[in-house]
């Protein structure tokens, strides 16, 4: 079963990718900030990070950077914000992002998204 | 309801909680702009959880919001008052809005429709400075390689060159009309068709459409992009009406020559038949590493980027594309270099380009509206992002973020806490029936042995019964911060209205106290605290006049005193004027003027809480609800508090409330009249004693005691309850005297029998019984049988 | 008469006014193979442009002005 950690400090936000992705057969995590997810991925890597840029303690730059650092996890990973701006789809690259995404997602987006970095079927 | 839309509201509401806090704290130090990154994420936040749902209206507010915080938080607009009105009126919309859903599970007619005035009024503080933001042309100069087109006919570079070459200025401009900008007489394709020497165009809606039964024909849905040779000076007269819809750029060589350095290394496979998305993860990879391309090979990153290549590859099933890819990976790992992998991304991406591109006009992608109208695949050929520029972007010292986690927060419903809360109720009732059981087995059946033992299990079931209680306490327990946060609103909101100058000052505001008690404040505050601003505080002219400083105090102090939590409400204003008090008393007859000549000053001041009085010369529209003073001290004694009030002419007012801290378990002692028996509450208890017949001495028709040079008036508890039964004597001919306390006085309460005391859980009395006074609820007992409680104060009454 | 259906084409003459695109809109919600001719078209308020651009009818005749095809190119003429 393919593994996501979600990292978003919008608890709702989390729950939505949640139910989408549980659905589809993925096995999800959550983390509320960088740090949070930055243990965990050091647990066990997963397959696919979802990423919100704006969190407090530990913002997506700061995971993404330390998680690609720190060669934890080789899994791709994508940036999710409202932005949409040249500046921070390159700050995204700059951090280790493979894919950028803007709010509000659509289901049908994410879960295609989702079954092409991870390789196929959940 | 469904989870989600639970989460929603809670999440929200609590946002709402942080923004209002915040935004009133900035209005007192506008100088602190620490607060402003914290207040952006907050509506940030609530924006894309909105966007979750079809809540438009909630999320056009939200999108104004985040807009204007995000110009405040990059100092293009400066905080002020009037903004925070704003903001704080926004943040009033958005409470109601949740209001609505939460009652009926969506947002109902009245917030179907954004409220133009409030996006508007949001929107006019965007206007001026996106205005000067696009006339700049400085602070645009850097991005300006990133608005060029990628898909420009080359006929139309060809020309910009020309031009450019002969000293014309070149721009792309950008106008978004406003959704309602037909109702206000404006045709934006007449606009923009009187433009001059236009080079290129587009057009394209701004949000994807929707399915044709849905479309409104006049909210205007377009996004217009013109390259155009102009000055920039006609370009600012052209859009002066519209100044906020539209942006524009100038168009250098330089931009023109960095799309065309990317479109001329071609090699390799084609990635022809690939989906659009695939395709843009592709091309993303390609601006990824070339973001990364300078760093030693292989990085954390370019792994990744690796791994989602051939994750990508795979799922397409073309396998001469994953051949050559492989290939250029095996060079890259070989070189310890990104450049192979980086010129085969390139090419491949270039061939995908040119077989999906019309070889006219210009092209979207099919997918653009399934990512948010963001224009996706195939820029990052175009755009090429240098390696250099991955450098400027300012890095973040890991000790900039706190290195703790924070503590883990589990979330749970009231519900299931109040259940819990029951359930340990019915053991502490349950663990009581085993001192009954220990007597019967004692006495009934001359089990003593087995008598002790039950009484050393029950008192190992009572230490866990009695650390439950305190744990679910604990969870109970809530600081008092959670109603106090709404004061700063509420007293500048009023101090305001009523033009006086007053400074609110919160202390112990971490104080805990149950969360059903805090609960029961809310109210009664609310009440006090708008009675203090309006006849307390006087107006700045009469303060100055007194002798005062010109803006008064109010201070809300929250303490925990052994078991109860207090809470003090003090103002510098004018204070209460017994003489006023026992004037209007008598004009409204509520007391016997006898009664009220022999009253002491503080006994008038407690006047205020007789029923149906009011202080002020006229009703105002802030105090002057209908509810009273009496109001408010019944509320609190419902839930088992005091209130005391003191206050001295022409310096203040103090209001102390007295809360137990929790409300779940009451301590009773029980007692027995008319061969019933009953429990009174302990904190009212003030001794017991036995009472000789002969002590009691009736002055004027009303029998009393002298209890410590004290004269107490004493009642029958039968006759209170209209039971037609002397009390109980004992043997020595003494009655059973119980001395209680009831709003400040000592009353004498004659029964028949006192027993020990024991912890219940109180029940209020529902239905035809709740309406039965003298009674604050019912307990069940250990042997399974109902308890009274009494109410003392409302016997007495 | 700048809006004028005959079966199921809609010819866009001369100048379509905002008061049209209610019409226009409704007309092609309910006709689903309607057409559009666009021969004489000068210029069509942008309400008319955003509708044909959310209903993509097919295109019977593109406007003779130069100017006018030139902007319906840059709104239609996509993918």
């Amino acid at each position: 079963m393919k593994r996501i950690l979600i990292v978003d400090d919008a608890a709702t936000v989390r729950l939505f990718n949640r139910q989408i992705l549980e659905a589809a057969g993925y096995r999800v995590d959550e983390a509320v900030n960088g740090i949070e997810a930055l243990e965990k991925a050091l647990q066990a890597p997963y397959d696919l990070y979802l990423v919100d840029v704006n969190m407090p303690m530990q913002d997506g730059f700061s995971f993404l950077r330390q998680l690609r650092a720190q060669a934890i996890a080789q899994a791709p990973a994508v940036m999710i914000t409202t932005e949409a701006g040249e500046q921070d789809r390159r700050q995204a690259w700059a951090a280790g992002a493979n894919y950028y995404l803007t709010k509000p997602i659509k289901p049908d987006v994410l879960l295609h998204l989702v079954r092409l970095l991870t390789g196929g079927a959940a | 309801m469904n989870a989600l839309l639970q989460q929603f509201l809670q999440e929200s509401r609590e946002a709402l909680e942080s923004i209002g806090s915040t935004l009133l704290a900035m209005e007192r130090e506008p100088g602190d702009h620490s607060r402003l990154g914290e207040l952006f994420r907050l509506v940030h936040t609530l924006k894309g959880n909105s966007g979750l749902f079809d809540f438009p209206a909630l999320t056009a507010v939200l999108h104004a919001a985040e807009d204007v915080m995000d110009a405040v938080r990059n100092d293009a607009l400066g905080f002020s008052q009037p903004l925070a009105d704003q903001l704080l009126d926004a943040a009033d919309y958005v409470s109601a809005f949740l209001d609505a859903v939460e009652s009926q599970g969506t947002p109902g007619a009245d917030f179907q429709v954004p409220p133009r005035k409030l996006v508007e009024g949001l929107r006019s503080w965007l206007a001026t400075p996106a205005l000067e933001g696009a006339n700049s042309g400085v602070a645009l100069v850097s991005t300006q390689n990133s608005r060029l087109p990628v898909d420009l006919p080359s006929a139309v570079r060809d020309l910009l060159i020309d031009a450019i070459n002969a000293e014309r200025t070149a721009f792309l401009l950008d106008y978004q009309p406003a959704a309602d900008c037909f109702f206000q007489g404006t045709d934006p394709l007449h606009q923009v068709r009187q433009l001059p020497d236009v080079l290129w165009r587009r057009i394209r809606p701004l949000e994807a459409w929707l399915p044709a039964a849905e479309i409104d024909a006049y909210a205007c849905n377009l996004r217009f992009e013109i390259l155009l040779l102009a000055s920039e000076e006609s370009l600012a007269e052209h859009f002066r009406y519209v100044a906020d819809q539209a942006t524009w750029w100038p168009i250098t060589l330089a931009s023109l020559q960095s799309v065309d350095e990317s479109v001329d290394t071609a090699s390799g496979s084609d990635l022809a038949g690939f989906e659009p998305l695939a395709l843009d993860i592709l091309s993303t990879q390609y601006q990824a590493l070339s973001a990364c391309s300078q760093e030693p090979w292989p990085s954390g990153q370019h792994v990744a980027i690796v791994t989602t290549l051939e994750r990508v590859l795979a799922s397409q099933d073309d396998v001469t594309a994953m051949a050559a890819f492989q290939d250029c990976r095996e060079q890259s790992n070989r070189q310890n270099d990104a450049k192979p992998l980086l010129s085969w991304l390139s090419g491949a991406m270039e061939k995908a380009i040119a077989d999906d591109t019309p070889s006219t006009g210009p092209v979207t992608t099919p997918v653009q509206g399934e990512l948010g109208g963001r224009p996706i695949a195939c820029q990052a050929l175009a755009l090429g992002v240098a390696p250099d520029q991955a450098d400027t972007i300012t890095p973040r010292r890991a000790d900039e973020t706190a290195s703790q986690a924070p503590a883990k927060v589990l979330k749970v419903e009231q519900e299931k806490i109040d259940r819990l809360m029951n359930l340990i109720g019915e053991i502490v009732v349950a663990k009581n029936g085993l001192p009954y059981l220990a007597e019967r087995a004692e006495e009934q059946y001359g089990q003593r042995e087995l008598a002790r033992e039950i009484k050393a299990q029950y008192a190992v079931v009572n230490r866990i019964a009695e650390d439950l209680q305190d744990a679910i306490m604990q969870v109970r327990m809530m600081p008092v911060s959670f109603i106090l946060q709404r004061f700063p609103r509420l007293v500048r909101d009023i101090t305001r209205k009523l033009d006086k100058k007053v400074n609110l000052i919160l202390e112990g505001e971490d104080t805990e106290a149950d969360k059903a008690m805090i609960e029961a404040l809310a109210d009664p505050l609310v009440h006090i605290v708008r009675n203090s601003l309006d006849h307390g505080l006087e107006a700045p002219a009469e303060r100055l006049a007194a002798g005062k400083p010109e803006t008064g105090t109010l201070r809300i102090r929250a303490s925990q005193n052994a078991d109860h939590v207090v809470i003090s409400i003090e103002d510098d204003g004018r204070g209460i004027d017994p003489q006023k008090i026992k004037v209007k008393v008598a004009a409204k007859g509520l007391v016997e003027p006898a009664a009220l000549e022999a009253m002491s000053d503080q006994e008038l001041v407690n006047l205020v809480f007789l029923p149906g009085f009011s202080t002020a010369e006229q009703v105002s529209d802030l105090s002057g609800r209908g509810v009273g003073m009496d109001v408010v001290r019944s509320g609190i004694e419902k839930v088992g508090g005091h209130l005391r009030l003191a206050s001295q002419v022409g310096q203040g007012t103090q209001l102390s409330l007295s809360l137990p801290l929790s409300m779940a378990v009451t301590q009773v002692m029980v007692i027995e009249s008319g061969g019933q028996r009953f429990g009174i509450p302990m904190d009212q208890v003030m001794e017991t004693v036995r009472l000789p017949d002969n002590a009691i001495h009736t002055i004027k028709h009303q029998p009393t005691a002298q209890l410590r040079g004290r004269t107490i008036p004493l009642k029958g508890l039968n006759q209170l309850l209209a039971v037609p039964l002397e009390q109980v004597r004992n043997e020595d001919d003494e009655y059973a005297l119980m001395v209680l306390r009831s709003r400040s006085e000592l009353v004498g309460l004659l029964i028949d029998d006192f027993y020990g005391s024991i912890d219940i859980i109180l029940k209020p009395m529902v239905g035809i019984l709740g309406e039965l006074s003298g009674y604050s609820g019912t307990a069940v007992m250990g042997d399974g049988s109902i308890l009274m409680i009494l109410n003392p104060t409302e016997l007495f009454a | 008469m700048s809006l004028i259906f005959k079966g199921n084409v809609a010819h866009l003459v001369d100048q379509v006014t905002v008061e049209d695109a209610e019409t226009l809109l409704e007309w092609l919600t309910q006709q689903p193979v309607g057409k559009v001719n666009l021969k004489k078209l000068e210029h069509l308020h942008a309400a008319n442009l955003q509708v044909l651009m959310a209903t993509c009818p097919k295109v019977t005749a593109w406007p003779a002005n130069p100017d006018t095809r030139a902007w319906l190119d840059a709104a239609l003429q996509q993918s």
